[in-house]
């Protein structure tokens, strides 16, 4: 009776092997490992992927655009915020912060009639535990900034939306590519974190949200 | 709201993708038709065709639709005694490793668990040459493997070995340990849908893949439960200590990678 079993078993393992071998080669694959650090992977859009490869262009161009506006002191002021991440960073957990908005560069084709640099006044915004995750809530110019950070190696990233100012509901990431918020949070210095966007929807080359505790 | 069309998400992946994705589903579906831990090869195998994450994601919709099939199967020959202990225990756990998903360090709970499981799986096959008979498992030991499976599986998809830790030595009839330990997981695996629709990762892509696959699943589990129920009691008992070895080994496996 029991031979049954390893007749059908025996083949589907031997065909995974011949797949393996046969199959292309890729470090994460070898180990079939799922990590708490991939799951957003899971998640972000091809599209956003792309985005999120290219973080460091956005902070390029945007420097780009604000040394050519003549603005370079205002994002100077910002101190800290637009420096380099904090190595082994400490980061945020869940409560209630204060969160200001700051747009750099501008959009591709958009006419430059607003300064390099806008920076929004501090607001209340929170971080609520979910699980692995963290619900971050913001307001912006449009509405409301929603979305999850998910854990990554030494930072979060953030996939999220937008819900326009007096619209019913919420619009989960991935739901509409003209919503879908990317940034990644790093810490930049004690008690104060950043979550940089590389050309977010509708504003700017790069926006930054700081965050710091209320 | 834009629906992106299933077609272009299907047609997005390659040859390798649904090789390796039949075969994962298919090993996956007879783990579920009765040889669990055989389950832990899904992933391992569908990694050969595309990204882990994405695999585990495209499994999660197929493992919730094979546990209503694995039920359907064995379900009605359970054990309620032992599933009045474990799953208010498993309730429990699930809701402590949501909590603390942030703060554990999954390649911990993965070193520990597996170590606990090829130990265990070793100690059980020697009980069983000495012919040691079995014993009913208490109430508390009950809640707390419960717990502990529970917990395991929220953090660390291995809820497998607490389990089979508090049911094996009861060497209850091959059926009963069947349906039992097919409710138990179909009611692990249903209570952690909201924190894993939480996340994300049901997207369109991934749940369109699933439903692909969805027919060799359901077949793949049915093919299990016609395999099982042609293995003997002391047979079934020496293939579930083997397997338990292997899915301790993996977990070990996983967990030094992890580090």
């Amino acid at each position: 009776m029991m031979r049954v079993a390893p007749l059908l078993v025996a083949p589907l393992l031997l065909a995974a092997t011949l797949l393996g071998a046969c199959s292309k080669g890729d470090d994460l694959r070898r180990y079939a490992v799922v990590r708490r650090a991939d799951v957003w992977q899971a998640v972000i859009t091809d599209a956003d992927r792309g985005r999120l490869s290219r973080l460091s262009d956005a902070w390029q161009q945007a420097r780009a655009d604000v040394a050519a506006a003549g603005s370079a002191a205002d994002l100077a002021a910002l101190g800290a915020l637009a420096g380099p991440a904090l190595a082994n960073p400490k980061l945020p957990v869940a409560g209630a912060y204060r969160c200001r908005v700051i747009h750099l560069g501008w959009r591709q084709g958009q006419p430059q009639t607003v300064p390099a640099v806008q920076v929004t006044a501090q607001r209340p915004c929170t971080l609520a535990a979910d699980g692995l995750l963290l619900r971050f809530d913001a307001p912006i110019a449009e509405g409301r900034q929603l979305g999850a950070l998910y854990p990554d190696i030494d930072r979060l990233i953030y996939l999220g939306s937008v819900r326009l100012a007096d619209e019913p509901g919420r619009h989960a990431y991935g739901e509409d590519r003209d919503r879908d918020q990317l940034g990644v949070l790093e810490q930049v210095a004690p008690a104060r974190w950043r979550i940089a966007l590389p050309w977010p929807r509708w504003t700017a080359r790069l926006t930054l949200i700081e965050i710091v505790p209320a | 709201m834009s629906l992106p069309d299933p077609l272009a998400l299907l047609a997005a992946h390659d040859a390798w993708f649904w090789l390796a994705a039949l075969l994962g589903v298919t090993i996956l579906g007879i783990a579920k038709g009765g040889f669990a831990g055989l389950g832990v090869l899904g992933v391992p195998i569908m990694a050969l065709g595309m990204s882990p994450v994405t695999a585990a994601a495209i499994l999660l919709p197929i493992l919730l639709v094979q546990d209503v099939f694995s039920v359907k199967a064995f379900g009605a020959n359970r054990d309620d005694d032992v599933l009045k202990r474990m799953v208010p225990g498993a309730c429990l756990g699930i809701f402590a490793g949501w909590a603390l998903a942030r703060f554990v360090p999954v390649a911990a709970v993965e070193l520990a668990v597996g170590a606990i499981a090829v130990g265990f799986g070793i100690q059980r096959i020697r009980a069983e040459h000495r012919g040691v008979p079995g014993r009913p498992g208490g109430t508390a030991a009950g809640v707390a493997m419960g717990a502990a499976a529970g917990f395991t599986s929220q953090i660390a998809h291995a809820g497998g070995p607490p389990f089979q830790m508090h049911v094996l030595p009861m060497k209850l009839p091959r059926d009963m340990f069947l349906g039992t330990s097919s409710v138990f997981f179909a009611a692990i695996n249903w209570l952690k849908v909201p924190a894993y629709w939480a996340l994300g990762t049901f997207t369109p892509a991934n749940l369109w893949a699933a439903a692909a696959l969805m027919p060799a699943a359901i077949l793949s589990t049915w093919a299990g439960t016609v395999l099982v129920r042609r293995v003997d009691g002391p047979r079934f008992y020496a293939i579930m200590h083997a397997l338990m070895i292997l899915v301790g080994a993996k977990l070990i496996w996983d967990g030094f990678s992890g580090l």
